[in-house]
Order: structure tokens, then sequence, then C-alpha cells
């Protein structure tokens, strides 16, 4: 377990010597911050009460997007800089390594959430939201946050190269964010929506695990253990594919 | 190197490091391993300190300070220890990479091959490096200089094929090879008859006359005959201007002994060792 610790400290290190943590933090913050403006003025012209709903919808959107690139140069750098060499020859098994990183990289993503902590603040500050919810997002969002950065660890540990690496992690993230809509054309063409494929469609749906049930102040634990076996399964296949790479 | 180093398992056969085998109980025998890849893997964004702090971690070597600090000493880098790795020169780039090898104080350290790339300074420091960690522990380097080989190791294994052509220290392996000694001699005059005269020596057995005044003779192995022809140039008034004994060096091993191979055959990089232990 120390390896894995090492490792992820030198991952988690590694974001801020790069000016990559810099930039997506900063546009992350603006784009959130404006919408967060935007929304609570247009709801308080019309005397509702603004929600956390105004933060988490967008954030899972910015998180769809930046994750691929965060995760991209986890294992692929290694591999084009000739370091995964090092690596697989000094007294750490692989899956310490795969851990190691994502954790590195899901701590980073943890950091960039919590900056979004200053919009509950806000609405405390000037208003009196119903905290539930809020709680529920933070959690639901660590977990959504977790699963999507081992999906773009996979994506990086199938590629040498960071293009390519960012491509596949694209592909596979889209793929599950998206699953949801062939759901719901399943379902409208069956013309039931309880039909066994077009549930285990929208059971596989990534946002479906979190808009409907977190962001809304609810705890399922269908949806903590969808998270958990995402990362699990992407981590497990990711140490497969490292330990595959030797035999080549 | 790299099955030997743990990172490929071996196609065929079985290979074992310190007494571990390199794939059943790979965690262990790369426990005893430093390793230096051919392009030497480094994290340009860490400074040096860092970047042998963190795999001094991994290797979980202890008090870890003192033996980044003994690393840094050993390669002379101890004065750059905060610059970053991407700002160094390449003949640094090698020197921290072999501060990282002999990091944990391994039993063996497997090079492959450290000089290339290196002006001749450093080409100098780093053979000096590797000769002293020779000392203390067993150094397995490869290389395609074969000078470099001869220089710096005790045991030389040619590889040709995947296939060991030849083991032995490069001293014995250019005896066993050439089968005998080699004198070179150069005389003042143009040597006319000294070539007859240089043949009925004992102990020679053949004589060639390079160009005027000089011939290089082969003799028996370990039969010292330098100071007979000696004697003989002397003697017949050739005028001795020069007495040497000849080395063949390794690179006319190497093509002898590749040669002898299946001439179709691709050659394959050399393998160079120096064994202490």
């Amino acid at each position: 377990m120390r390896n894995v610790w090492t490792i992820a400290k030198r991952e988690f290190a590694h974001y801020f010597v790069s000016p990559i943590a810099y930039a997506v933090a900063t546009l992350f913050l603006s784009i959130l911050g404006l919408l967060f403006v935007v929304n609570v003025n247009s709801l308080a012209a019309q005397g509702g009460e603004p929600s956390m709903g105004f933060v988490f919808g967008p954030l899972t959107s910015l998180i769809l997007f930046f994750a691929p690139v965060l995760t991209m140069r986890l294992m692929a750098e290694e591999q084009s800089k000739g370091t995964m060499e090092l690596l697989l020859t000094a007294p750490i098994k692989e899956w310490e390594l795969v851990i190691g990183k994502w954790l590195g990289a899901w701590f980073f993503g943890l950091a960039l959430v919590a900056t979004t902590v200053v919009f509950p603040l806000v609405l405390l500050a000037y208003g009196n939201p119903d905290m539930g919810p809020v709680y529920s997002g933070y959690l639901g969002m660590a977990l959504l946050v977790g699963a999507i950065l081992a999906v773009g660890l996979l994506a990086s540990a199938l590629t040498g190269n960071l293009i390519v690496s960012v491509a596949i992690g694209y592909t596979f993230v889209l793929t599950i964010w998206i699953i949801g809509i062939a759901g719901d054309l399943l379902t409208a063409f069956t013309g039931q929506a309880t039909g066994i494929l077009s549930s285990l469609v929208n059971y596989l749906d990534f946002s479906n695990h979190f808009s409907a049930t977190f962001g809304r102040g609810v705890i399922d634990t269908v949806d903590i253990v969808y998270y958990l076996s995402v990362i699990a399964i992407a981590l497990f296949l990711a140490t497969r594919v490292v330990e595959a790479r030797r035999w080549r | 190197m790299r099955i030997l180093s743990g990172y490929m398992p071996p196609s065929e056969g079985k290979a074992t490091v310190a007494g571990f085998d390199v794939f059943t109980h790979s965690l262990e025998a790369r426990k005893h391993i430093g390793y230096l890849p051919e392009t030497v893997p480094l994290y340009p964004e860490m400074s040096v300190w860092q970047y042998l702090d963190f795999f001094g971690e991994l290797r979980k070597v202890p008090n870890r300070d003192d033996h980044v600090e003994e690393a840094m000493e050993a390669v002379h880098m101890t004065d750059r220890a905060d610059s970053l790795i991407g700002n160094l020169s390449k003949g640094m780039r090698q020197r921290v990479g072999l501060a990282q090898a002999m990091l944990h104080k391994p039993d063996v350290l497997i090079l492959d091959e450290p000089t290339i790339g290196l002006d001749p300074a450093q080409v100098k420091d780093v053979r000096e490096l590797i000769r002293e960690l020779g000392r203390e522990r067993t150094v397995m380097l490869s290389t395609h200089i074969l000078s470099e080989a001869q220089a710096l190791c005790n045991r030389v294994l040619i590889i040709n094929e995947g296939k060991i052509v030849a083991e032995d220290a490069p001293d014995k392996l250019r005896s066993r090879l050439s089968g005998g000694d080699r004198v070179g001699l150069r005389v003042a005059s143009d040597g006319a008859g000294l070539a007859e005269a240089l043949s009925a020596v004992s102990g020679v057995t053949s004589v060639r006359e390079v160009k005027d005044g000089e011939f290089e003779i082969e003799t028996i192995p370990g039969g010292n005959v330098r100071p007979e022809l000696a004697r003989v140039v002397v003697n017949g008034g050739w005028g001795l201007l020069e007495l040497k004994a000849m080395g063949l060096s390794l690179e006319e091993i190497y093509l002898q002994l590749i040669q002898a191979e299946v001439t179709e055959a691709e050659t394959q990089s050399p393998v160079g060792e120096a064994a202490h232990a």
C-alpha cells in the first residue's frame, strides 16, 4: 500500500507543476461562476429559491469534458517517455501502480470539485437553501469523478500516445454518458419503460445515476454500487493492460 | 537485459538474479537489481533530488535522504540537486539515471549502453564511475563500443542472434582466438633476409612483412620469445627500432566469431559484462 501512496503523491503533485491544473481550474470556475450568476439572477427575479442544481448540472458536463484531458498522460506518458520500464522494474506490482495513478488523479479531481464549495456558501449567505442535496450532491460528485477518471485512466493505459489517449478517453466517456439516450429510444420504440433491455441500458448510463438521485438529495445504494463497480472494472482492466504489455 | 531486469518475461529458458527467478519471484529479483535502460527514463519536470527521492521511496530505501545524498555524490551531481532534470545536459541526465540505478545499493547493476550519445569527456566520466561501482558490486553492461568492453569489463560475453558465441575475460578471449601472441617489430634497414632469420627462432609460428622494415610475428601462446627475437635483430645488424607485444582487439575477435557463425544472419548487439562478485 505504501507504493500506492508514493505513486499517488507524485501524480497529484504533477498536476500542479504543469500549467494544466491552473488552466482547468480557471476555466472550470469561470464557466461555473458565470452560469451560477446568470441562473440565480433570473430565478431570483421570478421569486424562486435557487438550488445547487445550478452548480451540479453544469459541473457534471464540465467534468465530462475535462476528465480525458486530466487522465490522458497518466499511463500514456510513462509509456512514451520510457519511464514505464523503470516503474515496472522497480519492486512494485502493476495494481499498485494503477491504483496509485488513479488516486492521484482522483485527489486532484476532488480538489477541483472542492473549489465549487464557494457556490453553496454564497447560497447560504444570501438565502436559505436545502442543505440535503448539497451534501448528497458532493458525495455523488466524488463518486462520479472517481468513476470517470478511472475510465480515462483505462484509456490512457491502452496507448503510448497522448492524442490517441484523449481520443479513446472521449470515446469511452461519451459512450457511457449518452448511452441513456439509446435507452430512451428503446423505450420509445418498444413502448414499455420497464423492458429488460431498456432498463439495462438505462442502468449503464453515467449521468442517470447522479442527476436523478444524488443531485436531488437521494442516496441510493444502486448508484453507489454503480460508480464503485465502474471504478473497479476500469482499474482492473487497466491493470491487465499494463501486465499484458510485458508480454509484447 | 529487459528479461533480467524483470520487465519482460523470457520467451524460453529461465533467468535468475541473486538466486531469484525473474519470472516466478519477480518482485524479489527486482529488489536486487538497479537498472538503467538505453534511453534514460526521467521525469523532466522533477528536480534531481525529487526524482531520486521518488525512486528511493518506491524502492523503500531506509534513511532515504542519506542514500539520495550519497548517490548524487557518487555521480558528482550534488550541486545540481535542485535543478530540473529537463534543464540538464545529456551527460548529466545519464549520471542522474546512473544515480537512480545505484540508489538502493543493488547487488546487480544492469546498464544498457550507458555511454551512448555522450561526448568524450562525459564518456570518460561515466566509465570511471562504472569502474568504481564495479569494485563493490556486479555491473553488467551492454555496449556496441567494443573498446569500452575491453577497457571496463572483467568478463565479456559476445551474443549473436540471441546465442552466446564467446564468453571469457577480454585478454583470455584474445589469446584464445588468436591462438598465440603477436609481436610487432620495426627495424631501421629494409629488413632484407630478416623474415627468414626470425622464422628460425623457436616458438615463432609465422612471420609477415607488413611493409619494408616492419614485421608482424605470431608466436606460440605463453612462449615469451621477444628477447630471442631482439637478439636475432641486433646480432644481424638490422637496427632494432621497435619491438612490441600486440593484442588482437575485441573488434577483430568479434568479427572472427561472427563470421564463424552463420553468415547470412544479421549481427546483433554484443554484450559485455564486468563481473566483480
